[in-house]
């Protein structure tokens, strides 16, 4: 697995903050994590805790007015977090790719899908408009898209949720990038196309034998693409492990606090839990442990150091002074 | 609980003629949003109706509470129909059925103070101020927002998402209502936070003797909270069953589909038999001759084709719209 081996990305002790009128938002405030070659990582977390600005971050993509302010992001044998604007440029697409939540936001109105996703190819490989167009074809065709040659030449609004979607994996697989970055790939689409997409998804992984980071909020869904799992708590990481571990040992109480109030279809759970209180804010966060304020086996030791993780068994790392579960 | 029935509709129609240009092919066609759909609800119970974006289930519930008017059918609240009630009768009826809404962002008014949101539905009926205070105090109180006095002067920006959607279920009580409609209550949630509005509405649901109509597309949602579902494919019901019976023996196979769509937070359910249908739900324009679902469905036979199923019950209180059940 993954640690033994140099993995393809190591995020180390990344800090994004937003420098705002109202103060800094630490979105990201340390977050540590790897994802080796082939391998499915996923990232958990409530809206706000930082996930998506993790990926932001690892593509050189943070807007305005955040910054990464600490850490390093390393790629293969390179770091990537101080790279200049247009060597970044050649890296995304290319080597690391994305795939976004909302298709239609990501795609061009007024350009065919022809043109993007050749525009897509054309950026990084030195080919001619026709084997381009020609390539496309084949990349729609390769996603599932019925009669290729006739959508091409389709605007996004002629499209459906899915068929966008389908578009975007075609455009981010257009390189065979050795790593792909899911952000909320399927939560604007509907259960039936959701299930189709994590199945493409999946399918194209192992076919290109490529890594993919998957941010979700969805547990259903790690537990059904991901070997490996990293849970967010604003703009931090309390725990990963591999995937059993995590759903079947879960050490931390927030990780636990989230399974048991996750709503599954395979149970029905005569008494609804829940976590109380809400997610903090981040321009003014409790001191120490961040889920203190919500967790029900904090002491006063929580309030004045921030845990850091540490292993509690091969692979699986909490970040919690009382972790729970240790029978 | 005493088996009286609350809510019946009986082939409910709703259709929207699609506007458009003169030479435009859509010209003169209809959108069948809500296409004949009936079933009864007996009191004290919680009907899911579930499917995907674009099967009408929205546009049934504004129906339902006469928000829309129909385009044929009844709907029975109590015994009386309706859509025969004259404005006065309309203006009681609203007092016995109330709505709360997907996004408590959009659902208060930004302007007023959540007391004033509050005990708007008392004064505009002619009650004092004072005992319309006294009321909304209360209300606030039965959703837990406490110290209420503190809420009571309260924006709702200054609220969070799930306290925002408490102050929705709270005006959804003035007047003790006995039927509550809510479409999408907590898919603007984070799920930490999903659990604690179920469970408000559980509690209020046994404390009150309240049925529920809840539109969801989540069915993790309905597992948790409802006693009965129907599933809406394209404007019409195709399956209505109590919810263990739903979920343990499907009938339908667009049911069976979205239920093993649905990804289980449990790594160990990974390789369970999945049925992923192809492509996405048609357009509601032009519907196909035989069985809606019939361009999708793996099962289909020669008979889907020609006349459309009805809503049978196939077993005891379980019925569905398909000549090929899977039992």
């Amino acid at each position: 697995m993954p640690t033994n081996k140099t993995p393809l990305l190591r995020v180390e002790d990344l800090h994004t903050w937003f420098y705002l009128r109202a103060g800094v938002l630490k979105a990201v405030d340390g977050v540590t994590l790897e994802v080796g070659e082939r391998e499915a990582v996923g990232l958990v977390g409530e809206s706000g805790c930082g996930k998506s600005m993790t990926a932001f971050s690892i593509m050189g993509l943070v807007p305005e007015p955040g910054k990464i302010t600490g850490g390093s992001i390393t790629f293969g044998d390179q770091c990537i977090s101080k790279l200049a604007d247009e060597e970044m440029a050649k890296i995304r697409g290319q080597d690391i790719s994305m795939i976004f939540q909302d298709p239609m936001t990501y795609l061009n109105p007024v350009f065919s899908i022809e043109r993007q996703v050749t525009e897509a190819i054309r950026l990084h490989q030195t080919i001619t408009k026709q084997s381009a167009a020609q390539k496309a074809v084949d990349l729609l065709k390769s996603t599932g898209i019925p009669e290729p040659e006739k959508v091409v030449k389709y605007y996004p609004h002629q499209l459906s949720g899915g068929m966008r979607q389908r578009v975007l994996i075609a455009m981010a697989i257009a390189c065979n990038p050795s790593l792909i970055i899911a952000d909320e790939p399927t939560t604007a689409l509907d259960v039936t196309v959701q299930a189709q997409i994590l199945r493409l998804i999946r399918h194209m992984k192992d076919e290109l034998k490529t890594s993919l980071l998957l941010i979700t909020h969805d547990l259903g869904i790690v537990a059904h693409m991901c070997d490996r799992v990293y849970v967010m708590y604003a703009g931090r990481i309390v725990e990963s492990g591999d995937v059993w571990q995590i759903f079947k040992h879960a050490r931390h109480p927030y990780t636990r606090g989230l399974l048991e109030c996750t709503l599954s279809i395979d149970e029905f759970k005569k008494e609804i839990r829940t976590i109380d209180g809400v997610v903090p804010n981040l321009i003014h966060p409790p001191s120490g442990c961040r889920f203190r304020t919500r967790c029900t086996f904090a002491t006063e030791e929580c309030s004045k150091e921030q845990p850091v993780l540490e292993q509690v068994e091969e692979e699986h790392y909490v970040a919690c002074f009382h972790p729970q579960g240790s029978e | 609980m005493s088996m009286t029935t609350l809510l019946e509709v009986v082939d409910l129609k709703k259709h929207f003629p699609v506007r458009t240009g003169l030479l435009s092919e859509l010209k003169g066609k209809v959108v069948h949003a809500v296409d004949g759909i009936s079933f009864k609800l007996e009191t004290g119970e919680t009907l899911g109706l579930v499917g995907e974006s674009g099967c009408g289930k929205t546009t049934a519930l504004q129906v339902m509470c006469r928000l829309l008017e129909p385009t044929s059918g009844s709907v029975y609240f109590d015994g009386t129909n309706v859509f025969e009630l004259d404005d006065k009768g309309l203006r009681d009826l609203r007092r016995e059925m109330k709505l709360v809404f997907q996004d408590p962002y959009a659902s208060l008014n930004p302007r007023r103070t959540i007391g004033n949101t509050l005990c708007r539905q008392f004064t505009i009926r002619g009650i004092s101020h004072t005992k319309a205070r006294q009321e909304a105090v209360e209300l606030l109180e039965t959703v837990g927002l406490l110290p209420a006095e503190d809420f009571f002067d309260r924006h709702p920006h200054e609220l969070s998402g799930g306290q925002r959607q408490r102050v929705a279920v709270a005006r959804a009580l003035g007047f003790r209502p006995k039927l509550i409609f809510a479409d999408e209550p907590v898919s603007a949630l984070d799920m930490s936070v999903r659990g604690q509005i179920l469970s408000l509405m559980k509690t209020l649901q046994e404390s009150n003797r309240l049925t529920y109509v809840f539109v969801t597309h989540d069915l993790g949602v309905v597992r948790s909270i409802c006693t009965k579902i129907a599933v809406m494919y394209l404007g019409k019901i195709v399956e209505f069953a109590n919810v263990d019976d739903l979920f343990s023996h499907p009938q339908h196979p667009y049911t069976k589909a979205i239920i093993s769509s649905t990804p289980i937070p449990d790594p160990d359910s990974r390789d369970r038999e999945q049925l992923i249908l192809t492509g996405e739900v048609p357009s509601p324009i032009d519907l196909p001759l035989g069985c809606r679902f019939s361009a999708r469905c793996p099962f289909k036979q020669n008979d889907c084709l020609i006349k459309e199923p009805e809503l049978l019950e196939i077993k005891k209180n379980h019925l569905a719209a398909c000549y090929h059940p899977l039992n």
